[in-house]
């Protein structure tokens, strides 16, 4: 997913320039239906943005952007789990697939086959990382759930804002 | 993980551009300080802190765009993310390697084999990606990357 251009003034102050670009960024995070499958890849690389737009802010907005950050880095790691169940699993099918094969050239040669014990852990594998999908997909969907309750976006934004305010 | 260094007069009314010089010549050269540890196989860490730098670096570069020479920046994001491809190429077998020995520790002696035939495929793909990357960290410096990001933080400053 691309990120979506903010027009920005070079000669602007910072403060003003990032809340431009958080809100933009929060926009693209929540344009995404978290209850879709298809869409938790890229829900993943615009939380992956707000979160660095918020490490950007915490110099200048100290407290609520650092909280900010620690509950995006919360999203962001169970999502980034999650992916690395998805990469995996077609990587275990795969080299599954290779055994296969020199299995099966193998047996044509009338020879023992050489990777007849892999295949158990494997599949032991494959079916541990599916039920440890679910289960992050169950803390995700419950995470994803009390941001909305704690109405998340509009307490960040506004405390992000009042922070700015100089004294 | 190497934790970010401030950024000394970074507040809120800098202008956005004076911002920008400040914090893309502080994100680069973080990331350079990390190199000579990444070679070393024996310190894992190393790869991490230069791919977390690299992110930090990607991401000042990305938010402060507006501010840089459109083609310049273009070409230097290019070449931050492509190192930092080849830095995840070479960190990712390491993590998976590690997730799949926790795995491997709630499994009989008979499950072994096959977690052990996908740790060495993973470990062939890790010496793959260490070449791929000593070619562009060699890469990198002959088109002088770092004094190039340097510049560009500089000339924003105007």
């Amino acid at each position: 997913m691309k990120a979506r251009k903010v027009k920005l003034d070079p000669d602007a102050p910072l403060g003003e320039s990032l809340l431009a670009i958080l809100s933009v960024r929060l926009d693209e995070l929540y344009s995404f239906d978290a209850t879709e499958p298809d869409e938790l890849h890229d829900l993943r690389i615009a939380a992956k943005r707000v979160r660095y737009t918020l490490e950007a802010a915490e110099p200048v907005f100290g407290k609520p952007a650092e909280r900010g950050v620690k509950t995006m880095k919360q999203v962001q790691d169970i999502l980034g789990d999650i992916n690395d169940c998805d990469q995996l699993l077609p990587f275990v099918d795969r080299h599954m697939q290779k055994l296969r094969a020199e299995d099966e050239a193998a047996a044509l040669a009338g020879q023992q086959l050489p990777n007849r014990r892999k295949y158990r852990g494997l599949e032991a594998l494959r079916a541990h990382t599916v039920a440890e999908r679910e289960r992050l997909y169950g803390r995700f969907a419950r995470k994803w759930a009390k941001l909305e309750r704690d109405t998340f976006r509009a307490r960040l934004e506004l405390e992000l804002a009042r922070a700015g305010v100089p004294a | 993980m190497a934790k970010a260094r401030d950024i000394p007069g970074f507040a809120a009314e800098l202008p956005l551009r004076e911002a920008a010089a400040l914090a893309v010549g502080t994100r680069a050269d973080e990331v350079w300080e990390h190199e000579h540890r990444v070679m070393d196989t024996g310190d894992i860490e190393g790869v991490h802190d230069m791919r977390v730098a690299t992110r930090r670096l990607r991401a000042a570069m990305e938010i402060f765009a507006p501010c840089f020479p459109k083609k310049r920046h273009r070409k230097a994001l290019r070449e931050v993310k492509d190192l930092a491809d080849l830095l995840g190429a070479r960190r990712d077998p390491d993590v998976m390697i590690e997730r799949l020995r926790a795995v491997e520790a709630g499994l009989t002696q008979e499950d072994r084999p096959g977690i052990e035939s996908l740790c060495e495929e993973l470990r062939a793909d890790q010496e793959e990606a260490n070449r791929r990357l000593s070619d562009e960290l060699a890469k990198v410096r002959d088109d002088r990357l770092p004094e190039r990001l340097r510049l560009l933080a500089a000339e924003v400053r105007g």
